[in-house]
């Protein structure tokens, strides 16, 4: 959820920067949320957060700005989101293991092909059987 | 020699004698840079340039002993039915994922099998059609990588980079290589 938010934060303040009041009446999010959210964004160096520049009176409002890492963390997202990935982790670090599995292979002197061609005839074998 | 070492050395010499270049991609060119797992098919990236080399490789392959399926210049891929070992080869004039053009070609590699020298997909080529082909799955991310987990299989990055960022699929790439 609080990746979801972020990404909402970061395609608004892109286009323009806002303040969080304007920013949690655009995302439809509780002020509270986008404050926190904000903070936490602002630490990570996703976004800046300036005083407005006005000749107003009072305390500048506090404008959110995209900075350059935030856009491109938007913009990667966004790609992810068109190719989303099918695995997860754990299917991952599964393969990671077998590249592993053939490391060793290769340090002990066999050929990772051989050991191919024997599962596969292997698998054939029983298939036809 | 397996009914498999023949059924490549056989398709690679019909390819060979008749001047076409290939290359092997898919699950039978991942044990040379990835891991060791099961696979059905045998895909054959083939450089056909036009319908005539087309209906001659498919019209020698009849001859030599294989039945043509699917086999129209029209289409991406074609089967290559081998009655004498019992295998299929999938035979690909426009294939999944991997951009086809000339440098793609200066880049496979050769391999040993059973006795043959075989054209393999780069590894980088390989990598970006696993990713790039449109009916991706978790395997196919899986072989990703296990390609870059691979100590003896080094990979030119920029170019790796280069060819995915074309496919769109550099973030997806980065992600794996983060796990």
């Amino acid at each position: 959820m609080s990746l979801e938010i972020e990404m909402q934060i970061l395609s608004t303040v892109k286009k323009h920067p806002a303040g969080v009041r304007e920013l949690s009446k655009i995302i439809s999010r509780r002020t509270q949320t986008v404050v926190s959210t904000i903070k936490k964004m602002n630490a990570a160096g996703l976004v800046n957060v300036e005083p407005e520049e006005t000749i107003r009176r009072g305390r500048p409002r506090q404008i959110v700005k995209a900075t350059t890492l935030g856009e491109d963390y938007l913009e990667t997202y966004n790609r992810l989101m068109i190719k989303p990935m099918r695995g997860n982790r754990n299917d991952l670090l599964k393969a990671k293991k077998d590249a592993e599995y053939v490391n060793r292979l290769v340090e002990r002197g066999k050929d990772p092909y051989e050991a191919f061609l024997e599962l596969n005839n292997l698998v054939r074998a029983r298939g036809n059987a | 020699m397996s009914g498999l070492e023949e059924t490549l050395r056989r398709i690679v010499s019909l390819l060979d004698e008749k001047r076409v270049d290939y290359m092997l991609i898919g699950g039978y060119a991942l044990p040379h840079y990835g891991r060791v797992r099961v696979t059905l098919d045998i895909d054959i990236a083939a450089a056909i340039p036009n319908e005539e080399v087309f209906q001659a490789l498919c019209g020698e392959a009849e001859k030599q002993g294989y039945s043509v399926y699917l086999g129209s210049y029209e289409n991406p891929v074609c089967l290559f039915h081998d009655r004498v070992t019992g295998y299929e080869v999938e035979v690909w004039t426009r294939p999944d994922g991997v951009e086809w053009d000339h440098e793609t070609l200066e880049r496979r590699r050769k391999f040993g099998v059973g006795g043959v020298d075989v054209w393999v997909v780069s590894p980088e080529d390989f990598i970006v059609s696993k990713l790039a082909r449109p009916d991706r799955g978790v395997v196919d991310e899986q072989d990703v990588k296990s390609v870059l987990e691979r100590n003896d299989v080094k990979l030119d990055w920029r170019y790796l980079e280069e060819r995915a960022e074309r496919a769109g699929v550099l973030a997806l790439l980065e992600t794996i290589r983060g796990v």
